[in-house]
This record gives C-alpha cells, structure tokens and sequence, in this order.
C-alpha cells in the first residue's frame, strides 16, 4: 500500500509539475466570462445559464484531463524508459498502474474541487440558490472522470499515446450513445440487431447514467438510491478496467 | 514450462478473469437497477418528440442542456424583438420547438413561447402547439392551458375549446382565484377587446420579466387602439343615421352629441376618417389587426 501511495503522490507531482493546474484559470475565465455573457442576452433564465455553463464546463474539463493526462501515465513511463528504474525496484506491475491511476484521480479531485469553489462563487455572484442536486451532478461527474481515466489507462497499456487517445474519445463518445443505441436497437424488427446491440448496449460503459445535469439545473433532487447505484456501476465498470489494465500489462514487454 | 508453472500460470488467469467477471456482472447489474429507476416520463418525452430535436441530442453527447441554452438564447433574441416578422417568428418557434426537443424539462420556454407567438406575434396554432407540448411535461402548471384558452378565444374565436382550457386551467394547484370569473366571463365574449384588455392586464401583472411585460402592455394598447376604432366607427353609423351624412371629421361626432369626447390614441398617433366609406384608421397601425375582426364586421 504504501508503494503505491508513493506512485501515487509522484504521479500527483508530476502532473502539478506538467502546469495541469493553469487549467483552473481557464475554466473560471471561461465560466465567469462566459456567463456573464450568455446571460444578459437571455430572458429570465440568467440562473439556469450560469448554472448549465459551469455544469458543462466542469465535466468538459475534467474528461480533457482524465483522458489526455491518462493515455500518457504509461505511455510516457515507457517513452522515457523511466519504467525500467521503476519496475527495478520492488514494485509489481499492478502496483504501478493502481499507483498511477490513484495520482490521476487525486489531481482530478484537486481539479474537481477547485472548480466547484469558483462555480460556487460565481452562482452566489448571481445570487443564484444552489441545491443539493448540484452536488450530486457534480459528485457523478467525478464517476464520470474516475471511469474515463480507467478507460485511458487500459488503452495506454497497450496502445500508442495517439491510438490510445483515438479510442479513449471513442468510447466517450459511446458512452453517451449507448442509451440511444438500445432505443434504436429496441425499434428494430430484427431479432440479430436487436441482440447485438443489447450485448454492445452492456459491454459498452453507459456515461448518460452518470449524467444529472439536466436536474440539477431544474434543481430537481435526484433519488439519493439512483445516485448511489450510478456511482456504484462507475466504480464498478472503473475497477474492471483496472483490473484488465494490470493483466495486460503484467504480460506487457518493452 | 514445467507442469507447475503451467498451473500457476493458469491459476492466475483463471483468478483475474474470475475478477473481472465478477464485476463486469455487478456493473450490468447495477445497470439494470439505474435503468428501472429512470424517470419513465423523461424517456417517454425523449421517443414522443421525434425527431428534429432528436438529431441534436445526440451531437450534443451529455450536454442537453447547455444545446438547449444555446438554441434558446437564440430564439430569445427573435422572440424578444417586439416588431418582429411573422416568418422571424415562425423561425423562432420552429427554434424553441427544437430546444424543448432538446430538453423538454425546459419549463420557462414552453411559457415564455407560448405567450410570446400567441399574444403578439399572432401566430395562435404556434402558441398552442408549443404551449400542449408543455402541458404534456407540465400538467401541473395553469399558465400554459390559459395562454391555450386566450389563443382560442381571443385569436381563433372557437370560445368552446377556449372554455375547456379556461375550465382545465382554473382547476390546477396554484391557480389564482380570478380564473375562474374571467373564464366564465370570457367564454361568454367571444373576440370582445374588453375582456382581452381584462385577461392581458391580469397577465402583464404577473409577468415577472421586463421584456415580457413590455411586450404585453404594447399589445395591451394596440387592443385600445381596436377598442377605440370599433368605437369610432359605430358613431360614424349613428352620426350617418341621425344626420344623413357622413361626419368630415372625428371631431364631428363629439360636436354632434355622438360621442363625449375623440379618445387619445395610446401608440402616439392618432384617429383619422375615411371620408369615403366612413371606416376609422389609426395612423400607428399601418392595419387593422385581422383576430379582432367578427365574421360580421
């Protein structure tokens, strides 16, 4: 345990050093710029604006991290061939890439909160009343980030940094079409498509679930049952990642 | 490979497929629960509205919300224009159609439009379509069967639907107690600028957004200027009928007893008459607004 907390906070450092962190003025120049822009052309809705933009610029940000920053905590171990002096050391394979992950989705954290501080700020600059449906959008959008962190982190264990980034966005991009997949899936008259999709439809990790952003702006509060087992298949779909991630790099050669 | 090693090696293969089966069945588990916990309402909006805005909420991945923003930041700036075309409108409305596509929890526009095309823009079978696609996700909320109820009465002159909207309107939670009065007033007069007067004082006093009110006490004087007109027009009747002739001007028909005095014309402007066929214009309105005409007039 205590090796990978060190992977860990290395990873962490090191992606403090990378300026990860100027991310941060961009999002509140973005959402404090942007929102104050947006609403003074609309009528009324000024407080679901803001709201939105921050939602939507939170979550954008995060996934540019967790996917960018995740194809390259292996790829770049290997292209700098710093992972010799590593796996030198007494550290299995698997402890590594948990370490890894775990300094990601610590940076993340640092990330996620720090977004919401300035978020918070901005909605109380409008006098906007935030709920507890806020926080539950954003506590699933860090699910979100933890998932597509795995996701890049698999793809990195066996891919090029390119193709990695290629098939991490993919499956993003899936991941919000899976629900619209079985819609259409279940319209078809064909009993081979309507099966294929199905078994694409679980294979596949389902982000919409994990997406309640739409409530939280309507300040509708979301059945805490429903957030805790979204939060649950994240963890989930994210731990099996993991899990595959280590197997193949066990058996990786360089 | 000796015999031992082989076992291990299977072991070890068999312990982490075992793993990643074993949460690879919790995730389509847990799956399935959130999918029985959706919302049915929210999914059955999302297959009952196909399909324009369809397209966008898949372009649009996760961020609904923030296309719909987007789109109706949009609408708002045609909507808001208070001289705007009928085909700017009908843009509009096609616009704030596709964002409640997009997002039909979007409860605002389905209002805002619905009071927007059908009180001025004229456009009532807009107005009603965009304002019953709301009730369908609000059947809780009285102002979108009331601004239905104003567009049947008022604009189309079919006073039964506009009762039943009026009726279905007074009943929901939150209605104010007035409804009910002026629904049963209102069926009974049909195209009456005084009740209209009467419905969009009601209205702009609970308007909560400047550009709105502005909008509705703009029209609110247009309603005058046909009030005055119609009035205008029946003294010119009687003043023909008392004096065998048509007056020269307005100013006659107060000289003559008609009238006690010519109203101010609240856009500004002011009445003129038509000497040649007794018709009454008002030089702020290039035309007579079409809605406010009974097939007998």
């Amino acid at each position: 345990m205590r090796r990978i907390t060190v992977i860990a906070l290395n990873t962490f450092r090191e992606n403090l050093r990378d300026k990860i962190l100027y991310n941060l003025l961009f999002f509140a120049l973005l959402l404090m710029g942007g929102s104050v822009l947006l609403a003074d052309l609309t009528i009324m809705e000024h407080r679901r604006i803001v709201t939105d933009m921050g939602l939507a610029t939170m979550n954008l940000v995060g996934v540019i991290i967790a996917a960018f920053v995740g194809i390259g905590l292996v790829g770049k171990e290997i292209e700098r061939r710093t992972v010799y002096t590593i796996l030198a050391r007494p550290i299995t394979r698997t402890q590594f890439i948990i370490g890894k992950y775990l300094g990601l989705v610590l940076t993340l954290l640092v990330n996620v909160t720090v977004m919401l501080a300035v978020f918070i700020v901005t909605l109380w600059m409008y006098r906007t009343p935030f709920h507890a449906a806020l926080f539950q959008a954003v506590g699933l959008i860090f699910i979100e980030l933890l998932l597509v962190t795995a996701i890049a982190l698999f793809f990195s264990t066996f891919s090029t940094t390119t193709l990695s980034a290629i098939m991490t966005l993919g499956f993003y991009v899936i991941g919000h079409l899976t629900t619209d997949l079985k819609g259409l899936g279940e319209n078809s008259q064909n009993a081979a498509v309507q099966s294929v999709v199905t078994w694409l439809y679980y294979l596949c990790p389902n982000l919409d679930v994990l997406n309640v952003k739409g409530q939280a702006s309507a300040n509708g509060i979301v059945d805490m049952s429903y957030v805790a087992v979204a939060s649950m298949y994240g963890l989930l779909y994210a731990a099996l990642l993991l899990t595959a991630a280590c197997a193949v790099f066990r058996h990786r050669d360089f | 490979m000796t015999m031992s090693t082989g076992i291990g090696v299977l072991r070890e293969r068999l312990r982490v497929g075992g793993l990643i089966a074993l949460l690879g069945v919790g995730a389509v588990g847990a799956l399935t629960t959130l999918e029985r916990q959706r919302p049915p309402e929210v999914r059955a909006a999302e297959l009952s509205y196909l399909p324009k805005g369809e397209y966008i909420r898949v372009a649009a991945l996760g961020y609904h919300q923030m296309a719909a923003d987007l789109i109706w930041l949009e609408a708002v700036q045609h909507l808001g224009e208070l001289k705007q075309t009928g085909a700017g409108y009908r843009w509009a409305y096609h616009a704030v159609d596709v964002v409640t596509d997009v997002d039909p929890a979007f409860a605002f526009a389905y209002q805002a439009a619905g009071t927007i095309l059908g009180v001025w823009a004229g456009l009532p079978q807009e107005s009603i379509a965009i304002s019953t696609k709301g009730m369908r996700v609000y059947p809780d909320v009285w102002q979108l069967p009331l601004v239905v109820g104003y567009d049947y009465f008022y604009e189309l002159h079919d006073v039964r639907a506009a009762a039943r909207y009026f009726r279905m309107a007074a009943v929901l939670p939150g209605a104010p107690e007035y409804l009910g009065k002026l629904a049963a007033r209102m069926t009974v007069e049909a195209g009456d600028p005084d009740a209209a007067l009467e419905f969009l004082q009601r209205l702009s006093m609970q308007a909560q957004d400047e550009r709105i009110r502005a909008g509705l006490l703009k029209r609110m004087k247009e309603v005058v200027v046909e009030r005055d007109l119609r009035l205008l027009e029946e003294g010119v009747r009687r003043y023909r009928a008392r004096y065998g002739a048509l007056p020269k001007t307005l100013e006659d028909l107060a000289a003559g007893g008609i009238v006690n005095r010519i109203p101010p014309e609240p856009l500004g402007g002011s009445y003129r008459l038509n000497q040649a066929d007794g018709t009454v214009s008002s030089t702020s309105l290039s035309e007579r607004m079409m809605v406010h005409r009974h097939p007998g007039m």
